[in-house]
């Protein structure tokens, strides 16, 4: 007999493989934030921009939900409803920052 | 063949722990504690709340929350991000020697975990003193309001999850292991998005 207190893996963990790609993936991710917020510059990002920038973020909070935190052995609708809650989330604030990006908010002086 | 104590036992703390997993509905679908995941929930729409509202407070004055931006320390939040997703990957791998057996190995990973967490904190404190030296308080204007209160919270968190990871690698089972790391990597997930919106948007 097994006497080790948790040796029947049944949490269905990532492996440490798994998690160190998903670092790696991080790592790199974060690099890219780096250059799409161009964080040694002063200068205005532009809309493109902060779309990418949007786009990065939504992959590394996914990648932190799917393996981190191992939703990936959940059934698809909660996969795909957490997806959905960050895309919501991150469209909200760039739709946000569009109005201004595209001249739509008048400015009261 | 006649029931002993200890079987019927098992069975009563099977028909229990049964009943807990019903009693949770559709939350006992998702890995680990189904109370981490509705704090994760809700700290996803506080937060999401709270970006949302940055942002609109930039689109209402973007020549103060640029100026007042362009003073803070990029670098130091980019070097952040990956200190916390790699101490991150320390806690999700403390869980995963925990589910081993290997108890040694779990308390080493917790305590790279914890020491990265704080770093973290010491690099925002650095911040928080080239700011504060600057002259930019909580009330200098509405940009280190939201800066000050948006940081400050997740800090905050950053500190309590810090007291839960010592305390799972003190009193360890693999459930209070994946129960404090998961609150780790929501606070890291929390900042995977504040980083950007706070320190990059402009």
């Amino acid at each position: 007999m097994n006497t080790r207190p948790h040796a029947k893996d049944d949490h269905n963990l990532p492996t440490a493989r798994q998690l160190i790609m998903a670092w790696v993936l991080l790592m790199a991710l974060t690099v890219g934030t780096m250059i799409a917020g161009r964080v040694t510059s002063a200068a205005s990002l532009g809309l493109a921009w902060t779309a990418l920038l949007m786009v990065i973020t939504w992959a590394k909070a996914r990648t932190i939900l799917m393996v981190y935190l191992n939703l990936r052995v959940a059934p698809a609708h909660w996969k795909s409803g957490f997806s959905a809650t960050l895309v919501f989330v991150l469209l909200l604030i760039l739709g946000i920052y569009a109005l201004e990006a595209l001249g739509l908010v008048i400015h009261h002086k | 063949m006649s029931e002993t104590k200890t079987d019927r036992e098992q069975k009563g703390d099977q028909a229990t722990s049964g009943s807990l997993d019903e009693g949770w509905g559709p939350l006992s679908e998702l890995p680990g504690n189904p109370m981490m995941w509705l704090l994760i929930i809700s700290e996803i729409a506080v937060f999401g709340a709270g970006f949302a509202g940055f942002a609109v407070a930039f689109v209402m004055n973007p020549d103060l929350f640029r100026e007042s931006q362009d003073t803070l320390n990029r670098l130091a939040g980019a070097i952040n991000t990956m200190v916390l997703v790699t101490s991150g990957l320390f806690a999700a791998l403390a869980v995963r020697a925990e589910s081993e057996g290997r108890t040694g190995l779990m308390r080493l990973h917790v305590a790279i975990a914890v020491l990265l967490g704080l770093v973290f904190l010491g690099v925002k404190v650095v911040e928080y003193s080239g700011e504060l030296s600057a002259g930019h308080t909580i009330d200098t204007n509405t940009f280190f309001t939201l800066y000050y209160l948006l940081t400050g919270f997740h800090a905050l968190h950053v500190v309590l999850g810090i007291i839960i990871l010592v305390i799972v690698a003190i009193w360890h089972s693999l459930d209070n292991l994946e129960t404090g790391a998961a609150f780790w990597h929501m606070v890291d997930l929390i900042w995977v998005i504040l980083f950007p919106v706070v320190y990059l948007l402009r």
